[in-house]
């Protein structure tokens, strides 16, 4: 089924065409049609009243700066995209109808001078595109897909909500189960986090908690890169990763809304299938990335797996997350926690490499104060070598 | 057996885990909850079956300068830091409050110290705590005093190729003494290794009442079995007594 987009862009046609084009070239079932933006008033009967029949929304962040004709006239906006965007959000927010994701598509430094300073406006968007990444036809493709992902989500979102006779206690189904029981290995304040809402929230409250707070964090979820850390497995190096994946984690995967534009899996769930199938090699956490990954070997009999060397020799291979800055493996004893502030419980730490430090991709001031003293020896102990 | 007072139990005990680890990070005592946190996840996989179980592996404590310093007195001395890694490994079935059986089915509790001295050489000390899983063996005709559980120095997660200079690492004594599961370990191990912040921690509430229910929980059916004197136990289900407890015991 194919999913269109609104693109609402004052540059350049021919231009903004051809960011358009960059999404939907990479990424089959997705269509953008370009439109020159209106007057407020006009852009919003448009987009938020029953007629609009597009999937989602894609706003340029400046809407404002060139004008264009419109409906027979030479029209300039006299808006910005998140007024825009807030606009609609409100009007969702009164009437559930036409809810539908809205993704914001901008240059870096545009992004840098206006949206980044604007901490207010950062839930109105699902996501956003910075468009000097669009030369990359992988990242291009990422994006395509979280499109579809989104709209197809949205409508997930308000099929499930919908059809809900209860106002709170059924947002495990948005991550893809059917049973509370089945939600019992996730932090309760997650599950429940809507269960004091008085009614039924808009979609985009959902989406936005689900991408922010869940998709786009570790947490209970993981992304590829820290499961293939604590599965001992040299990413780049393994070509049956995958394949291995498919045949053991399935059950582990998320099939949550959104699961096409994200692939993530329950962290606790992997533990568990290793756990089932592989508990002679003893717990995962214990052992190191050989022993898993010999185990690995055993149990699907494929032989592209290899497992990944530490940064450091004297570094653990107890692998369990990643260095931020370098992405690779790291055992959390050998990093320097990251100062992060974690809007929820169930967020998970995030540690940096001091090879990282030494390579100037992570400053001092972003380390935790409770691992400074440590980054202190391990500079001592590197410089007395 | 009650199937909403076990998924309760199995609820409680995965929130306890999560508070205790959410109160040790805003303390600065834990680097990375996460082994708690799969650990409250494991203890609510098959909510509805009596057995429980749990890993917490490879837990991490701070020790900052100023508790180094507390430990001053160690041999070989001059650490310039020190590290504390707590690893669990628990198992039982569902028991109710006032409950006299054993709690456990399994129990592991491995302790690995590791100091380091500014020149690079590292230093271990270990203890763990276990359960003897060979409880058939009637205590009256046992060997060697086995108690039910008991502390033993050193332990098998240490590197191998360690020296030991002159030290004499022997399995004996095996010490007798209350189980401890991954709340009560954690607790175990503040209160000798961190002084003021564990008593700044017993004045929390929910710190302490977390230790309390996991005291109820499992110190309460233990020393209902060492004050049980008059006979020896060996029954189905799980009833113990003090021989279980103090071997060397003659009640």
């Amino acid at each position: 089924m194919t999913i269109k987009y609104v693109y609402l862009d004052d540059g350049d046609e021919a231009e903004s065409t051809a960011y358009a084009n960059a999404l939907t070239n990479a990424t089959p079932d997705l269509q953008i049609f370009h439109e020159y933006p209106k007057s407020f008033s006009s852009q919003i009967r448009q987009i938020s009243g029953r007629s609009f029949s597009a999937d989602g929304l894609l706003l340029d962040l400046r809407l404002d700066q060139t004008s264009h004709e419109a409906d027979g006239e030479r029209v300039r906006a006299d808006f910005r995209a998140p007024a825009l965007a807030q606009e609609i959000r409100t009007r969702t927010a009164e009437k559930h109808h036409r809810e539908y994701p809205i993704a914001l598509l901008s240059f870096d430094y545009r992004l840098k001078e206006s949206y980044y300073r604007d901490h207010t406006s950062h839930d109105l968007f699902d996501i956003i595109i910075v468009k000097d990444e669009l030369e990359n036809e992988l990242i291009a493709a990422s994006y395509g897909r979280q499109l579809i992902a989104l709209a197809d989500g949205y409508r997930d979102i308000v099929r499930i909500r919908n059809a809900q006779e209860t106002r709170v206690g059924w947002f495990h189904h948005l991550l893809g189960f059917n049973d509370s029981d089945e939600v019992a290995f996730l932090d309760p304040r997650l599950v429940g986090h809507f269960d004091s809402a008085a009614i039924k929230r808009p979609a985009h409250e959902y989406a936005g908690f689900i991408i922010r707070h869940l998709l786009r964090n570790r947490g209970p979820l993981i992304d590829d890169l820290v499961l293939a850390a604590r599965l001992g497995i040299d990413f780049k190096a393994s070509p049956d990763f995958q394949e291995m994946v498919a045949r053991l984690f399935v059950d582990a995967s998320y099939r949550g809304v959104f699961q096409s534009g994200w692939i993530r899996w329950w962290a606790f769930k992997v533990e568990k299938t290793w756990n089932e199938v592989a508990s002679d090699a003893g717990p995962l956490r214990a052992i190191s990335a050989v022993e898993r990954v010999r185990k690995l070997k055993t149990l699907t009999g494929l032989r592209g797996l290899v497992p990944v060397q530490s940064l450091n020799e004297d570094y653990s291979t107890r692998f369990w997350t990643i260095c931020e800055r370098l992405k690779v493996p790291l055992d959390p004893r050998d990093g320097l926690l990251l100062r992060s502030t974690r809007p929820f419980p169930w967020y998970s730490d995030q540690f940096v490499s001091f090879e990282a430090y030494e390579r100037r991709l992570v400053d001092r001031r972003d380390i935790d104060p409770i691992d400074h003293v440590r980054l202190e020896l391990m500079k001592q102990k590197r410089s007395s070598r | 057996m009650n199937k909403a007072k076990i998924k309760d139990f199995k609820r409680g005990l995965a929130n306890d885990l999560r508070g205790l680890a959410e109160t040790l990070r805003i303390a600065g005592i834990l680097r990375d909850t996460s082994p708690l946190d799969s650990a409250a996840a494991m203890c609510t996989t098959n909510l509805q079956r009596e057995d429980w179980k749990y890993d917490c592996l490879g837990l991490q404590f701070l020790v900052s300068q100023v508790h180094l310093a507390f430990h001053r007195r160690t041999i070989p001395g001059n650490l310039s830091e020190m590290a504390i890694e707590l690893s669990v490994q628990a198992g039982g079935k569902y028991t109710e409050l006032h409950d006299s059986r054993d709690p456990f089915t399994l129990l592991e509790v491995n302790c690995v110290i590791e100091g380091r001295q500014a020149t690079g050489t590292t230093y271990y000390c270990a203890w763990h705590l276990d359960r003897n899983q060979d409880e058939n063996t009637e205590q009256e005709s046992a060997e060697f005093a086995h108690p039910r559980y008991h502390f033993q120095f050193w332990g098998d997660r240490l590197p191998a190729d360690l020296g030991y200079g002159r030290s004499l690492l022997l399995k004996a004594p095996r010490i007798a003494h209350p189980p401890l599961d991954a709340i009560l370990a954690i607790d175990f191990v503040l209160s000798n290794y961190y002084p003021g912040v564990w008593r700044d921690l017993r004045d929390d509430a929910k710190y302490a009442r977390i230790i309390q229910a996991a005291q109820r929980r499992i110190w309460l059916p233990y020393s209902m079995a060492a004050g049980r004197w008059n006979g020896l136990a060996k029954s189905k289900d799980m009833a113990w007594s003090v021989k279980d407890v103090w071997p060397q015991a003659i009640p």
